[in-house]
């Protein structure tokens, strides 16, 4: 009897285990949505100053690094992709329950949507990060056709089970495999490309008011009278994106709505276009997001109205707003990573062989034309490349900003790996009178008469730049991904 | 509630549960009351029906028997009427919910083509869930009293139980009253807290629902992308998409089965086994005594061996052989679809017999050893190959659509596909057809010991350690919440079988 008692717990335990286990590798850990929910939780209570709520308009807009790093006020991007008003409302309920913001800026991108359900992975998304609370259980209600569905995604694990054909390494370690870049995220993303975008100059002449779903329209006021019934205020705004005429029309219902709880509305597709001052052919990274030159002018926006028209403290300096200095970091470093692709000649690549973040392969090959090439002597010595070495040539590796291995590469076919950390690992191959760097099976950079330089960031633990200096021709340049 | 779904686990376990700690005089009230909820979690109103096809039964026994025990040909007379009106109103409630629409459209277009106008409204009615089953389950029960192969039973609690055991009720195995009803009239001795009986129930159970949601499933993945598209494919695929519908309608009808076989053996209710490697048959004839057996020895039990069997002659052997597969073929549901596959079987039959003659000279002259194990697996071969053509028509949305498929196996001719990887191409990506393509090895494997050695799936581990039981139930349970085709990316596809 003690026996099966024994044998039947262990089997119990075993199967416990499998679903627990199931949970931390096959559950939703989207960054664009889940990901940012949980972050949330982690965040110490009544830190929050800024809560920035909508939809990916908004998470990839206002900017939590520079809004920290240049006025000193913490924000948090609780948003998700494609996020329903009903869900924002649901999103600011649960934010209440630990947060008291000194302000919100709400996002009115997704109050055009038509449906009163958006699609199951979306609902999927801006629900499943929830902790399980009267709200979440709220929440999934608003999101899903119950007559459609059924009750079945109360119960997670039917949607996420089937996860194991998508899984990669971020499944299997917590902040998503890289605790440098995450540990600290409050929501915002950014991208660093840009995408010429065209703005429809006959918006201002949109007087007319669309009609909002039933649903979206009580669920939008619901977040002015939760906000107002504890004196918070609300900066609803208009993020820009490549926005058509029937948008406009939902942004002014959305200003008139907004107006009648004496909130302000924000429009920077029209009334505030000038003053934001957005240039419409680089500031975006695709026809919906800003990029980090347009977010950075929509955050010095709200920046400045935030000092001039809300009691706002600067935080800066006080320790239990610490992760938000970590956070801003690496926005900057990222932004630096940015700047680097953006050099076009040796002489600016000395000042990326002192970064301590990088880790730098450089390999040369044949040397017909290196006396002809007058800078090249400086450059070696700058980075403390040694004159011997130069000129016997061969192969480099930089870190923490100091050179930390050299071999000549006299072999005639020379392969060395280079472990750039925990996970990556690059390899050097010279064959003949070509050199190149492989990363990830990609050849990243390859020269026959000159140098290849590798560039590795160890703290987003990606591939920063590849670049080569050809000797005979003089030039500089990049391959590109 | 289908047994893949999360109402069901949540009923089992509180059905379980109490019928373990009631008194043992109440356990057939309990198990009679979970039925009918069960029942009606589709539909409340199936449960008039289910309970008319019940008292009439019900009372057709008792008077059937009460008349046998009369002397003289009125009796005799008037017994033969109760059983006719016994069949008849459980034939008519089959007719009406399940034939009425066919029959009506059949009529229709004869009419038509005798140029009378003639248009019924179509009666909308969904087809009651299980109404085949139950229906012939309760005609056994009410002919095996007539034929007084058992006593009629009295209580009427017990035997509508007969009739409506959850486990079964939907989609068989179709009980027999000897076997099935006995153990409800025992089921206040039946010993609970039997170890062993709860944990292999438990393990075929598992089983059942690895055959359902890990292949069954799945396999309807590739069966609805071949056959919804067959014109786009040649004839590779369209063979691969009628091999794989063999896959999955032989898991998805055994699952079912097993399911039902696995629950009630947790309760301590031996059901019979209804399906025993048919894909190993190596005849047709044999095919039969391996799938749906519950079905094909009713249609044996009450309607062969009526017509006469084998005893008035080959002519009337074949014919009644061909009856019995047509009628078994609109069991399955009411299209000619389904006749033309109960025919084929017929065919199949009646062909196989009457060329056994010359089979056996070719092979004596040929000195074919017919016992070698190389000629066993041609036959079974070819047997799966005909079993395979035949439920092509049973899976085809028509008839025209089974000729054109099968046209096209013939004619669209593209080998070339074999060195292509066309596997990954017809509606699962790769890893999804590699775990349907190892889970179907495992279910050969399992069917293998049991045609070879006679090993039931729960007995499998009974030589080795316990542990290993333990971990063959945990890879089970595994593979079926993680590899299961259910949730968000899979449509949880209904149990075919409900419609039949």
């Amino acid at each position: 009897m003690v026996k099966k008692f024994i044998k039947i717990t262990a089997f119990l335990l075993a199967v416990v285990l499998l679903f627990v286990c199931s949970y931390f590798v096959l559950g939703f850990k989207y960054t664009d949505s889940i990901f940012k929910m949980k972050m949330f939780y982690e965040q110490e209570d009544n830190t929050v100053d800024v809560l920035v709520l909508g939809s990916s308009h908004a998470y990839q807009g206002i900017n939590t690094a520079v809004l920290w790093k240049e006025y000193g006020y913490p924000a948090y991007d609780l948003c998700g992709a494609a996020q329903p008003i009903w869900n924002t409302y649901y999103y600011l309920e649960e934010a209440l329950k630990t947060q008291t913001p000194k302000v919100i800026i709400l996002d009115t991108y997704t109050l055009h949507y038509s449906t009163d359900y958006s699609e199951t992975s979306y609902g999927i998304k801006n629900t499943y990060g929830l902790k399980w609370s009267k709200t979440k259980i709220d929440a999934i209600k608003a999101s899903f056709n119950e007559e459609e569905y059924g009750k079945q995604y109360f119960f997670e694990f039917l949607q996420y089970h089937s996860r194991y054909s998508d899984l990669n390494r971020a499944d299997f370690y917590s902040y998503q495999a890289n605790k440098d870049v995450y540990k600290y995220h409050k929501g915002f993303y950014c991208y660093f490309r840009s995408e010429p975008v065209n703005y429809d100059e006959n918006l201002f002449l949109v007087e007319y008011q669309n009609e909002m779903t039933e649903k979206t329209e009580s669920y939008y006021r619901k977040i002015f009278e939760l906000a107002k019934s504890r004196n918070i205020p609300v900066i609803a705004a208009a993020i820009p994106f490549a926005a058509e005429k029937y948008h406009q029309g939902f942004f002014n219902t959305a200003k008139r709505i907004a107006e009648e709880y004496n909130m302000p509305f924000y429009n920077f597709l029209t009334d505030y276009k000038d003053e934001l001052g957005l240039d419409y052919n680089t500031d975006f990274s695709d026809n919906q997001h800003l990029n980090y030159l347009g977010n950075t002018k929509l955050t010095r926006f709200f920046g400045n109205l935030l000092k001039d028209k809300y009691n706002m403290t600067d935080r800066r300096g006080d320790e239990k707003y610490s992760s938000w200095e970590k956070d801003s970091e690496v926005y900057y470093n990222q932004l630096e990573n940015h700047n680097v692709t953006l050099t076009d000649s040796l002489n600016d690549y000395i000042s990326v062989f002192k970064n301590e973040r990088y880790k730098i392969i450089m390999t040369e090959t044949y040397d017909i034309g290196k006396e002809k090439v007058p800078e090249l002597n400086a450059f070696f010595s700058k980075i403390g490349v040694s004159e011997d070495e130069y000129k016997r040539g061969g192969m480099w590796v930089f870190e923490g900003g100091q050179k930390t291995y050299y071999n000549e590469c006299t072999q005639k076919d020379f392969y060395r790996t280079v472990r750039l950390d925990g996970v990556n690992t690059a390899l050097v191959k010279k064959s003949g009178e070509r050199n190149a760097v492989y990363f990830n099976k990609t050849e990243r950079s390859n020269i026959t008469n000159g140098i290849n330089i590798y560039v590795y960031d160890t703290f987003t633990k990606s591939t920063v730049d590849a670049v080569c200096f050809d000797y005979s021709s003089g030039d500089f340049y990049r391959k590109s991904d | 509630m289908q047994f893949n779904s999360i109402s069901f686990l949540v009923f089992f376990p509180i059905v379980l549960l109490i019928y373990f700690i009631i008194p043992k005089k109440l356990r057939y009230i309990w198990l009679l009351v979970s039925s009918y909820y069960f029942y009606m979690s589709w539909n409340a109103k199936y449960a008039v029906l289910i309970a008319f096809s019940t008292l009439v039964t019900y009372l057709c026994g008792i008077i059937i028997e009460q008349m046998g025990l009369e002397n003289g040909k009125v009796w005799i007379k008037l017994r033969r009427f109760t059983l006719f009106l016994g069949i008849a109103a459980n034939l008519g409630i089959l007719f009406v919910y399940k034939y009425f629409n066919f029959a009506v459209d059949n009529l229709n277009f004869i009419l038509g083509r005798l140029n009378i106008a003639y248009t019924y409204e179509q009666f909308d009615i969904l087809l009651p869930v299980g109404i085949s089953f139950y229906t012939f389950q309760a005609l056994g029960y009410v002919i095996d009293v007539y034929r007084k192969n058992i006593g009629a039973e009295y209580n009427i609690f017990k035997y509508a139980l007969f009739v409506s055991f959850f486990p079964q009720l939907v989609a068989g195995p179709i009980e027999r009253s000897g076997n099935l009803m006995r153990q409800i009239n025992n089921i206040d001795k039946i010993k609970l807290f039997n170890y062993e009986r709860i944990v292999k129930g438990f393990m075929v159970m598992m089983w059942g629902y690895f055959l359902k949601v890990v292949i069954a499933d799945r396999a309807a993945s590739v069966v609805n992308e071949v056959f919804n598209n067959y014109y786009a494919y040649g004839s590779v695929e369209l063979i691969a998409g009628a091999v794989f519908f063999a896959v999955q309608i032989y898991c998805d009808f055994a699952s079912y089965s097993t399911i039902a076989v696995g629950a009630a053996g947790i309760m301590g209710i031996e059901l019979m086994d209804n399906f025993n490697t048919p894909y190993f048959a190596s005849s047709v004839k044999e095919f039969w005594r391996r799938w749906h057996i519950s079905l094909s020895t009713w249609f044996r039990d009450y309607l062969y061996i009526p017509l006469g069997g084998n005893r008035k002659g080959k002519a009337r052997k074949y014919l009644n052989i061909f009856i019995v597969f047509l009628a078994s073929g609109l069991w399955h549901g009411a299209n000619w679809t389904y006749a033309i596959w109960g025919a084929l079987h017929g065919l199949y039959q009646v062909i196989g017999d009457i060329s056994r003659p010359l089979k056996d000279k070719i092979n004596d002259k040929l000195n074919v050893k017919t016992q070698a194990l190389s000629y066993r697996i041609i036959k079974i071969l070819i047997t799966f190959a005909l079993t395979s053509f035949a439920w092509i028509f049973f899976r085809a949305d028509s008839i025209n659509v089974a000729l054109e498929y099968i046209a096209r196996i013939f004619t669209a001719l593209d080998p070339w596909a074999l060195t292509t990887g066309f596997m990954y191409n017809i509606g699962l990506e790769t890893r999804e057809m590699n775990i349907l393509l190892i889970a179907v090895f495992v279910m050969f494997i399992v069917d293998l010991l049991k045609y070879k050695r006679n090993i039931r799936f729960e007995n499998i581990a009974d030589n080795q350690n316990s542990w290993v039981r333990g971990a063959v139930i945990f890879a089970l349970i595994a593979a079926v919440v993680i590899f299961g085709a259910y949730g968000y990316s899979f449509d949880a596809q209904q149990f075919i079988y409900f419609q039949f």
